[in-house]
């Protein structure tokens, strides 16, 4: 008979682990500091009160992420106005000043785009999962990821061409 | 892709301070009724509500000959204990003769009432109870092969 192994971690451990990962992925959705901390904070305690069984850590750090991004698509789907990000706003979570200024420009440019084309810039080329891995964490085929990623681009080109 | 630039700046976003603080300082809390559980018990007790009545619509009284009930003789039994057991509050009348002990009003739980039969008329002898919901009719026979009553639901 097989046993599925099961891991638990500790919510500090999962907080210590992915928090920031976590953080810059609800932040740079929704291009607001409280609704970040409040995806963050809602995805950690449901973690906390999960009660699935998980297989390794890539699992648990997977199931945060869909977690998370579904946090961040009921957030935006009830906001009405388009987000900015100021600097000033990130600067206790962004030491840099250049980087502050070029993370403010990459949710400026984000900013646009329908949620499903954010989850798979995001996750592809930020987070570095690939096309197959997407298409785990998000649910959809590979045909669709890559069709998104493909449309996704054409906007933020659009978009960086409109700017200059 | 034009968005690789931005990788270091967005590697670089670290999670705030106070955001720790939320999340492994919060005190477990009760976890409150939520919506769906209400609407989910308010549904249990309409049904409940409605489903009772009907279940107790089903449901009989319970009316027995008493054991000590004659078991001579027709012309020396005209007195007939009935024992009632009542799960709700009833009336009960007789077609035949009337029931001694007994003034009309609803009564409930277990009761003996005396029936007194006029057995030149046998042939009729039926008791209601009659509740809320409905009226349940049992017929009074006599047996003359073993000198015994009974009664029976129709």
């Amino acid at each position: 008979m097989d046993f599925q192994k099961h891991i638990q971690m500790s919510l500090t451990e999962a907080f210590e682990r992915y928090s920031d990962m976590l953080y810059r992925l609800a932040l740079t959705h929704t291009a607001n500091r409280e609704d970040a901390e409040d995806a963050c904070q809602d995805v950690f305690i449901r973690y906390s009160q999960a009660k699935q069984h998980f297989k390794d850590d890539e699992h648990i750090k997977a199931w945060l992420i869909r977690v998370c991004i579904n946090r961040c698509h009921d957030i935006s789907r009830h906001r009405k106005i388009r987000m900015h990000l100021d600097i000033d706003e990130i600067r206790d979570v962004i030491a840099d000043d250049t980087k502050a200024e070029e993370y403010v420009q990459l949710t400026e440019i984000l900013a646009d785009l329908p949620a499903k084309y954010k989850d798979v810039i995001i996750l592809h080329y930020y987070e570095g999962y690939s096309i197959e891995e997407c298409t785990r964490l998000l649910g959809i085929s590979l045909s669709a990821v890559k069709m998104r990623l493909m449309r996704a681009r054409d906007m933020m080109k659009e978009k960086l061409t409109e700017e200059g | 892709m034009a968005g690789y630039k931005y990788s270091d700046a967005y590697k670089s976003i670290k999670a705030p301070a106070d955001l720790a603080v939320k999340v492994l300082n919060r005190k477990p809390q009760k976890k409150a009724f939520s919506y769906k559980s209400l609407i989910s018990i308010a549904a249990c007790i309409i049904i409940l509500v409605s489903v009772f009545p009907m279940y107790l619509s089903f449901t009989d009284p319970d009316v027995n000959i008493s054991a000590s009930a004659p078991m001579t003789a027709r012309y020396i039994g005209t007195q007939i204990p009935v024992e009632l057991s009542l799960n709700r509050r009833s009336s009960v009348t007789v077609s035949n003769g009337s029931l001694e002990g007994y003034n009309g009003e609803d009564i409930k739980g277990s009761v003996t009432l005396i029936w007194n039969i006029n057995i030149e008329v046998l042939n009729d002898c039926t008791l209601t109870v009659t509740d809320d919901f409905k009226a349940t009719v049992y017929t009074l026979s006599y047996n003359e092969n073993n000198d015994s009553w009974s009664i029976n639901k129709n």
